[in-house]
């Protein structure tokens, strides 16, 4: 069979077409829901679809897999809570949109640039997966301690007051985020003779407390302002406005799929890095980023969608999980029989196409379902305050015990919702104390992997300088520093004074 | 322009620079705060550090980024202080009052004890389906001031939702 019989499989069989779609509708609404993530919602699925076919089991998964990470940007725009990790850049400027009476389009904005970031994913999915499998094989742990690096720059991207605040709360991040046992060592920290603290600070949790709760705490402030109507007659993008943003979209899709494909970095890592980068690269934004600029909805969008076809390359190509949720379906896949790995494109060739192809449903069916449930989803906005928060309480609370089933995970939302209700109120940004929670693993594992290879920190700095790779990034951060730096920021306002009296 | 105009204009100048630069109550107090909390933790990640140094340690890094939390706390902080000329006069016992009035209105007291409670009670193993509607309804008539029939209204949906959500379709075994 060639690969275009292969590609049309699925897309002939009305079944696998009904399946993907349900898929994606269902995983909208899972996603939306803090607490509940694509990983939890696969799972379920392994075990509901154990006695069913392979094509059809792994065809619902996909759909709800490619919905969850669209679906997690909803309530990021609505209620600023992020429903998923993958979504906190999205709340940055999605929510002042939202402020603005422009709910509907950021989420039309969100949908297309969803879709276009999951086609693109695909399409490096398809055609070059051997390639980019290669080439995060190359990955050294210097490389990702590098790209964790460039992960926290973004702290200089997210506007509070000043620059420290931003720090302040990322250092704390980190802080927590290595309490309880480690992983290398196995050696108690900061658990206080505690064993609740052993198993960590759970990021999802953090992110539930910092955004959820604190948000409705800190909304109760303002509890009888009237809730903003929201302007649903232009929700569709048009194409102007789709090719106006189509390289940053193509930009944040390439790094989203990058990302993706490298092992233990997914959705989340990929959409604070693109947002980063959006934000340093495009020129007078109509409206400043973090005040609802629609370039800084476009780039996460976009990265975290294309993650998804990045995500399953080392799965197909070397049986490595690019994420959790691939973890959860390299576990499916195998209970049907098939191996994921380097022989999967010769063994089953058929299966390989069959998730390319149902990833490409999936994306047909997002735009529908992404496009037709706005109105319902804007309608929440306008409940009153005195309804809403309340109910978010509870779905914060209950969302962090789903995780684990664990009342200990419940406080600890609550305590970081206090912690986020103080940020918020003094101006501290809470999205940095979220990528530290979510970049010390990825940091600390590999910082010291590094050291232990490289003898010594010296030997770690120097090592740099051996890779290619290693040296690309490290000369990436050093530009990224210094774009931040005033010096930098005085000599590009006055070389843009300068060409707009020339223009004038 | 004459002097006196001068003087005036100079005078909103200086009001609206002291109500960009004022601080929020008890602001100065959190980096204060942040700053304990991070001593707190070099402290002890002091203690880990001496039982096994070196930079791959496991205390490496929580040593490092907590000393990282001391010093960007302390920029915090007397970038704060500095500000905080324009609070010139006002005595400290004042400032507390105004910090715990600003940082703990009211309502969000009242919403936090209802939050706390609503913990308790579910650690003492009263039941979420018997402390949630309580919870629910206790704050949104409190928050709403009326509408009682309609909350009752608006909880027993929230609780559906939960039930087909949480319980029917992922199977999570609420406490």
């Amino acid at each position: 069979m060639s690969v275009l019989q292969y590609l049309l499989v699925p897309i002939m069989d009305i079944h696998l077409l009904i399946l993907v779609s349900i898929g994606v509708l269902s995983g909208i609404y899972i996603g939306a829901i803090p607490g509940l993530s694509g990983t939890m919602a696969v799972s379920l699925l392994v075990s509901f679809t154990f006695g069913w076919e392979t094509n059809p089991a792994i065809a619902l998964m996909l759909g709800v897999f490619v919905g969850v990470v669209y679906g997690g940007s909803r309530s990021a725009v609505l209620l600023n809570i992020p429903g998923a990790p993958a979504a906190v850049a999205t709340a940055l400027d999605g929510y002042p949109m939202a402020l603005k009476g422009e709910a509907g389009r950021a989420m039309g904005i969100a949908t297309s640039q969803s879709v276009v970031g999951t086609l693109i994913g695909i399409v490096v999915l398809a055609c070059f997966a051997p390639l980019v499998s290669k080439l995060a094989l190359k990955f050294t742990s210097v490389d990702y301690l590098l790209l964790g690096v460039m992960g926290m720059m973004m702290v200089g991207s997210i506007g509070s007051k000043s620059i420290f605040r931003g720090l302040t709360t990322a250092a704390i991040g980190v802080l927590l985020g290595t309490i309880g046992m480690d992983s290398m060592t196995a050696a108690h920290r900061f658990t206080f003779g505690v064993t609740y603290l052993l198993p960590g600070v759970n990021y999802v949790v953090a992110m539930i407390g910092l955004f959820g709760i604190a948000e409705a705490l800190v909304q109760i402030t303002t509890k009888d302002i009237q809730p903003i109507k929201q302007k649903i007659d232009k929700i569709v993008p048009s194409l102007d406005v789709v090719k106006k943003y189509m390289p940053l979209t193509v930009r944040s899709s390439i790094v989203g799929v990058l990302v993706g494909a490298l092992p233990g970095a997914g959705g989340d890592i990929a959409a604070l890095l693109t947002y980063d980068q959006a934000k340093r690269t495009v020129k007078n934004p109509e409206v400043p980023f973090g005040e609802g600029a629609v370039e800084g909805l476009v780039a996460p969008e976009a990265a975290n969608n294309a993650a998804i076809g990045g995500a399953f390359i080392p799965m197909l190509t070397l049986g490595i999980p690019g994420d959790a949720v691939t973890a959860v379906m390299i576990g499916a896949l195998t209970i049907h029989g098939l191996k994921p790995g380097p022989n999967m494109m010769t063994a089953s060739p058929d299966m390989f196409y069959l998730i390319v192809s149902c990833l490409f449903i999936a994306s047909i069916a997002l735009v529908f379902f992404g496009m037709t449930g706005i109105k319902i989803f804007t309608k929440i906005v306008e409940i009153p305050k005195g309804i809403l928060l309340p109910i978010i309480i509870i779905l914060s609370v209950v969302g962090s015990y789903a995780i684990n089933n664990s009342l200990f995970d419940m406080f600890w939302a609550i305590g970081f919702g206090v912690l986020g209700y103080f940020f918020k109120r003094y101006d501290y940004p809470v999205a940095p104390c979220v990528l530290g929670i979510i970049l010390t693993k990825l940091l600390e594992e590999n910082y010291r992997r590094g050291i232990l290879l490289n003898k010594s920190v010296s030997g770690l700095i120097l090592s740099i300088f051996h890779s290619p790779i290693s040296f690309s990034l490290f000369a990436l951060i050093v530009v990224m520093f210094g774009t931040q730096t005033k010096t930098y920021k005085k000599w590009k306002a006055a070389r843009d004074a300068k060409a707009d009296v020339k223009a004038v | 322009m004459t002097d006196d105009q001068n003087q005036l204009q100079n005078k909103e100048v200086e009001t609206i620079e002291a109500s960009k630069n004022k601080l929020k109550p008890g602001e100065n107090g959190f980096s204060l705060f942040l700053l304990a909390v991070g001593l707190f933790f070099t402290y002890h990640s002091l203690v880990m550090y001496s039982e096994t140094p070196g930079a791959s340690s496991y205390a490496a890094v929580p040593l490092f980024v907590s000393v990282l939390v001391v010093i960007f706390s302390l920029v915090n902080f007397i970038t704060d202080f500095k500000r905080s000329i324009y609070d010139k006069g006002v005595s400290l016992i004042e400032k507390i009052k105004q910090a715990s009035q600003y940082i703990f209105p009211k309502d969000v007291l009242v919403i936090f004890s209802f939050i706390l409670i609503y913990c308790f009670l579910l650690n003492m193993g009263l039941g979420f389906y018997i402390v949630t509607p309580i919870f629910l309804w206790g704050s949104m008539c409190y928050l709403m001031m009326k509408k009682y029939l309609h909350n009752v209204l608006w909880t027993a949906l929230s609780l559906a939702f939960i039930f087909i959500m949480f319980s029917t379709v992922f199977k999570v075994v609420l406490p």
